[in-house]
């Protein structure tokens, strides 16, 4: 499962594994976005940590998407 | 590559060696006089069934084609009333047959009222498309195709559906070859689906799919087509929507197919800065598949519409070319493609602008009731000559 997160101005949470979504952006709101890649089993835990987290403005799944013909 | 295809008959004009050189069972009547005689006789004699005079001296005469003869006329002329007798000659349009030979196959043009306006030349508008590719040796995209990113995966398109999406907004007008776009417009398509499927069904990479998102931002295109969607909705991609709003990009996506599966709400689809499309059938009805709902923008063509597809096929595309595809994915280009129309007449609007221009302009249909926005088709069915036309 592939999580995607967002932290606030600042602030760093240490993920293993996370990569910026947009590595070549400087611009602030683009630079804080994360996504990283884990095994089913572990990705629920880390979501529900990164969405307890102070340091994360918002952390989600993925978002499914699929042709409409 | 230039790929032979197969034409079309077009249905309005057959091919010189097939045409008539007179109407059938039609002759004309010239009179010195006015006199019912020759008419008395050609009723008689000939079993004519009509005799509509045209002004004094000039008279059509309808009877049975294998009752006209070359004696029939001149026994006609040899009346003293009578100046001339003759069969009515066909006369074709000169215009000949529309350079595009498949045309007559897209109903959802004449549905839009395409036919019925001059369109503005779009050449210099970008519509971005996010979807499985594209085949860019297609004939009816030659030259279509301003951008192609498909970084990560092949270049095929192995669906064929962005292919597809691509001929419906975009499709080369009277090139000779195959269907008409909606516009004229240039098209700049990222690859988000991979190669494979996923259990049988292709999903977006969802990292490719939000970078793309970003770089459609900074591409200078004027609108972005979705023909893909999910049930969840993603705070990222509700950040890169803004972003385009920002960026002056009119987005367009799909209500989704899922109407006889609960009719879920679909994203991005239902995101805030998202146009949202709805199918229409032939018959002016919403198509059955179509999600129905409240953030619903109008409809356009869905059903049975003919566009390009690559001209390889695929392990997951047996068809090649060209078919007639179903789906909101099909009726979202349609709006794209006039939205990218609205942009070339109106270079300084906001996608704003342009979505309330989509709206207000939309036609009414019957089965909204005499209501201005129903949740089946939002505003109406795209209307494009109503959308050109100056107010």
């Amino acid at each position: 499962m592939k999580i995607q997160f967002k932290l606030r101005e600042g602030a760093s949470v240490d993920v293993p594994g996370a990569v910026r979504l947009f590595p070549d952006d400087d611009d602030p709101e683009l630079a804080s976005l994360y996504v990283v890649e884990l095994p089913d089993d572990e990705a629920e835990d880390t979501l529900r940590e990164l969405k307890r987290s102070t340091a994360v403005e918002f952390a989600e799944p993925q978002a499914e998407r699929r042709l409409h013909r | 590559m230039a790929v032979p295809l197969p034409t079309d008959v077009p249905t309005f004009l057959a091919p010189a060696h097939e045409r008539l050189e007179y109407v059938p069972g039609s002759i004309v009547v010239g009179l010195h006089e006015s006199a019912g005689e020759p008419f008395d006789y050609l009723q008689r004699e000939a079993g004519a069934h009509t005799v509509e005079s045209l002004d004094d001296n000039l008279t059509v005469v309808g009877l049975d084609e294998r009752a006209v003869s070359q004696q029939l006329l001149r026994t006609v002329e040899s009346s003293p009333a009578v100046a001339f007798a003759e069969r009515m000659p066909a006369r074709w349009l000169s215009a000949g047959p529309a350079a595009d030979p498949r045309h007559n196959r897209q109903w959802g043009l004449r549905a839009i009222r395409w036919f019925d306006t001059a369109t503005p030349d779009v050449v210099s508008v970008t519509v971005a498309i996010c979807d499985t590719g594209v085949d860019e040796t297609h004939p009816d995209l030659a030259g279509a195709i301003a951008s192609y990113d498909h970084a990560g995966a092949s270049a095929d398109d192995l669906v064929g559906h962005g292919t597809h999406v691509s001929g419906i907004a975009a499709g080369r007008n009277d090139d000779a070859a195959g269907v008409i776009g909606v516009a004229g417009c240039r098209v700049a398509m990222w690859k988000v689906f991979p190669d494979e499927p996923m259990q049988g069904n292709f999903y977006v990479d969802g990292t490719r799919f939000l970078r793309a998102l970003n770089a459609v931002a900074a591409s200078g295109a004027k609108v972005l087509n979705l023909s893909l969607g999910g049930t969840q909705s993603s705070q990222a991609e509700q950040l890169l929507f803004e972003r385009l709003e920002r960026a002056g990009v009119t987005v367009v996506a799909a209500m989704g197919n899922e109407h006889d599966h609960g009719n879920p709400v679909e994203y991005p689809a239902a995101y805030d800065h998202v146009f949202a499309v709805g199918a229409v059938a032939e018959t002016n009805r919403r198509s059955p598949f179509s999600n129905t709902g409240p953030h619903i923008g109008i409809g356009a063509p869905g059903s049975n519409v003919l566009s390009t597809l690559p001209v390889k096929a695929s392990p997951y595309r047996p068809d090649t070319r060209y078919a007639s595809w179903s789906g909101t994915s099909m009726a979202t280009p349609h709006v794209a493609a006039a939205a990218a129309l609205v942009a070339a007449q109106h270079p300084d609007w906001t996608p704003a602008d342009t979505k309330e221009h989509l709206r207000s302009r939309a036609a009414k249909v019957a089965d909204m009731g005499g209501k201005s926005f129903t949740e089946e088709f939002g505003s109406g069915l795209l209307d494009i000559a109503s959308l050109l036309a100056s107010d």
